[in-house]
């Protein structure tokens, strides 16, 4: 009895350990015991991913790195919400959030072998790849559509992401990079966010932040394998469905 | 824009299969009308701004709102010779000075004031530094159509620093109604450099000096820029398409601006032995050194053109190595296009989605007891704008009845007498019965009002009747629920 209880306490306290992402087995041992704990004993890593799923959390991947849990769903208490990066955003400026995120996302790992590969490290990158990574797809997506008349007549509303980021101020005057009004705010508040979030870590540090660079960490390139990607391709699917192209 | 509303009463006129013609398409006239509108609304909003930090004088009084963003474009397009444009410290600078110098009056920091006015005029900030957008009428299509454009970009150079410089309608606002076309800003670029010359400044063929290098630059950066990006994505690149065509041009470029710049160095060499003046002489040494400077840095474009394809080779190599079959789709190639094809309405309504299913878990946000009771409690001093003025006290005058006491005591007696006479009755018909005896407005909505308050028993005057609502009525004194009065089983009167 006595042991079960331990067990289920040991369990749960993985469980709070992974929900930390800045915590890290390196500089913990009771969480590297717990996690040996967790290679070990599959009844031990069942009752893990039980204690998580009653958390609405599932566990995406363990190695020696940590256990990378994640919450089940958008609805689930421990799912980040855009609320929760910056409140009262226009519907705009969520889109182009969005889109900033995967931009990042996207000059880290353009294919998925970066994705698949775990000894794969891209290059670090700078604020100024990232916007002007989605700055040239953008304008030439634009390019692209001005040879099609069709779409100069959509309502603003409407129209497609590519002009949002064509349309958006690159940067305020006034140096406000964080502020969600431009393209380069949004992308220096998404990886605010994503540093936070233990996502991506600051390769070098310098008080310019063009010279600021950037790397993502073991946990983005699994979560963009196991989940992210394809969110973002059901997001993709179901747009362009309900676009009825 | 007037002839716009206009035309649409022609149209009423003319029978459709002729009107076609009569509509001109005046597009391109009224796009370039509208180019120039913030430039008007500038001029003559102008009174309007800075008004307190002056004092009474306008601050914009004697000034040419005009001139000066007409002189910020051609800095910012002098800029462009040299950089990619022009920094916002060194449009200040020199607006500043413009505005000085068209009104001595005004210090420093009025001066700054005005300089930044009129950048924040070309920037749009008065509209969050959006695109100006405008309606007008496209005549061809016989609908209300909106341009959208800017003047200015603020945009980070190959060294990321965020310089101003025009856009393509920003050249065609300097350049006045030119006919050329906006988009090619090349063609813009050169016919600006001959005004320069036609102006005779002596320094613009340093400019043109300046803007070869630029040139080389951009080819430097592009080359490397594909290279690097093969690197990152093997397949990515298109080496026939993309990168073999602009390698050429690049050739073209190193050879065209080498014999030129042969010439002009010899022409340059020769003018400075004749020349005697320092000023001259001092702009000519200026010249030649940029000149040089610029074959460095072909130079270095003739070796990054060389080895490129070795380069890219290397890159591709990792195209062969084995892959895993995987189901998921390339970030870059695939999906980031794919989602900057889905409307932003589509995009906004999946943002928690998208963001849920990037980050990790977080914390709930729990608050503690304690601290929500505080933040209850907690009574915020209401800032009240402390009068100056004291106010003057108003005995306070009760408003008059609405109906006289006599005149209530009369209605009530009579429906009193009404109800002995029927014993039940509606409001409708006591309404009916009091018109046709010829009570005045008055003494019938008195009349209703009565009514009204007697359905509820615990007020009503006519405790022996009891008030149900019967459908509804109207008359011209009031409208609403017919209540029906009866009498209350068990009372007599």
């Amino acid at each position: 009895m006595t042991a079960s209880m331990n067990r289920a306490r040991d369990a749960a306290r993985l469980v709070y350990k992974a929900i930390q992402p800045a915590l890290s087995p390196v500089n913990d041992a009771q969480y590297r015991e717990l996690l040996d704990l967790y290679r070990a004993e599959p009844t031990f890593a069942a009752m893990v991913e039980e204690i998580a799923e009653g958390l609405e959390l599932a566990v995406l991947d363990f190695s020696e790195r940590g256990l990378v849990v994640v919450p089940t769903s958008r609805e689930s208490k421990f799912a980040m919400r855009m609320t929760d990066i910056r409140s009262g955003l226009k519907p705009e400026q969520k889109a182009a959030l969005v889109l900033a995120h995967v931009a990042v996302a996207a000059v880290f790992y353009p294919t998925t072998s970066g994705l698949e590969d775990d000894r794969f490290v891209p290059p670090p990158a700078s604020l100024a790849q990232f916007r002007d990574t989605l700055l040239a797809l953008a304008r030439r997506m634009k390019d692209g559509a001005e040879e099609e008349p069709d779409l100069k007549e959509i309502p603003v509303e409407l129209a497609p992401g590519w002009e949002l980021i064509c349309s958006m101020p690159l940067m305020l005057p006034g140096a406000q990079r964080a502020s969600p009004a431009s393209v380069t705010g949004l992308i220096g508040l998404a990886l605010l966010h994503m540093v936070n979030g233990a996502l991506v870590r600051i390769d070098r540090e310098a008080a310019d932040e063009a010279l600021v660079t950037y790397t993502p960490t073991h946990r983005l390139q699994v979560q963009l394998r196991e989940l992210t990607l394809r969110r973002l391709f059901e997001i993709a699917q179901a747009g362009t469905a309900a676009a009825g192209v | 824009m007037d002839q716009a509303a206009e035309l649409p009463h022609l149209d009423d006129a003319v029978p459709a299969p002729d009107s076609v013609a009569e509509l001109l398409d005046l597009t391109k006239q009224q796009r370039n009308l509208l180019l120039l509108r913030p430039l008007f609304q500038l001029e003559l909003n102008k009174h309007s701004i800075g008004s307190e930090a002056a004092g009474a004088v306008p601050l914009f009084k004697d000034l040419d709102t005009h001139y000066l963003v007409l002189t910020a474009l051609d800095q910012m397009m002098e800029g462009t010779t040299i950089h990619m444009g022009c920094t916002p410290a060194e449009l200040i600078d020199r607006l500043m000075a413009v505005a000085q110098a068209m009104k001595s009056s005004l210090n420093a920091s009025q001066a700054r004031r005005v300089a930044e006015v009129i950048l924040d005029t070309l920037d749009n900030k008065a509209n969050a530094y959006r695109e100006f957008a405008f309606d007008f009428f496209d005549g061809g299509a016989r609908q209300t159509k909106t341009v959208r454009f800017r003047l200015v970009s603020y945009e980070p150079d190959l060294e990321d620093v965020y310089r101003y410089r025009p856009t393509a309608e920003g050249y065609l606002v300097y350049l006045g109604m030119l006919d050329l076309a906006p988009e090619d800003a090349q063609e813009l670029m050169e016919k600006m450099l001959d005004l320069l010359v036609q102006r005779g400044r002596f320094d613009a063929a340093l400019e043109i000096a300046k803007r070869a290098r630029t040139l080389s630059l951009e080819y430097r950066q592009f080359i490397r820029d594909r290279l690097m990006q093969a690197y990152r994505a093997p397949g990515s690149v298109n080496w026939t398409k993309e990168v073999a065509g602009k390698l050429k041009d690049a050739r073209g470029h190193v050879g065209a601006r080498q014999a030129e710049d042969q010439r002009m160095t010899e022409a340059v060499r020769e003018a400075l032995q004749s020349a005697e003046e320092a000023k001259t002489r001092q702009d000519l040494a200026q010249l030649l050194k940029t000149l040089q400077g610029a074959s460095v840095i072909r130079a270095n474009l003739v070796s990054d053109i060389t080895v490129a394809p070795e380069k890219f080779l290397l890159a591709q190599r990792a195209l062969f190595r084995a892959r895993r079959p995987s189901g998921l789709p390339d970030l870059e190639t695939r999906l980031l296009p794919e989602l900057l094809k889905l409307g932003r309405h589509v995009l906004s309504d999946h943002a928690d989605d998208a963001i849920s299913g990037l980050y990790p878990a977080k914390w709930p946000k729990v608050y503690g007891l304690n601290n929500v009771f505080g933040l209850l409690l907690e009574r915020r001093a209401e800032a009240l704008e402390p009068d100056d003025e004291e106010g003057e006290i108003e005995p306070f005058v009760p408003l008059p009845e609405q109906f006289p006491a006599a005149l209530v005591a009369e209605v009530q007696a009579w429906v009193a007498r009404k109800f002995e006479e029927a014993g039940s009755c509606s409001v409708d018909a006591l309404l009916g019965m009091a018109e046709s005896e010829g009570f005045d407005r008055t003494r019938q909505r008195c009349l209703v009002l009565m009514m009204f308050r007697s359905y509820a028993q615990a007020e009503t005057l006519f405790p022996a009747m009891r008030a149900e609502a019967d459908g509804r009525f109207e008359r011209e004194a009031a409208q609403g629920s017919n209540l029906h009065f009866s009498r209350l089983e068990g009372t007599r009167s």
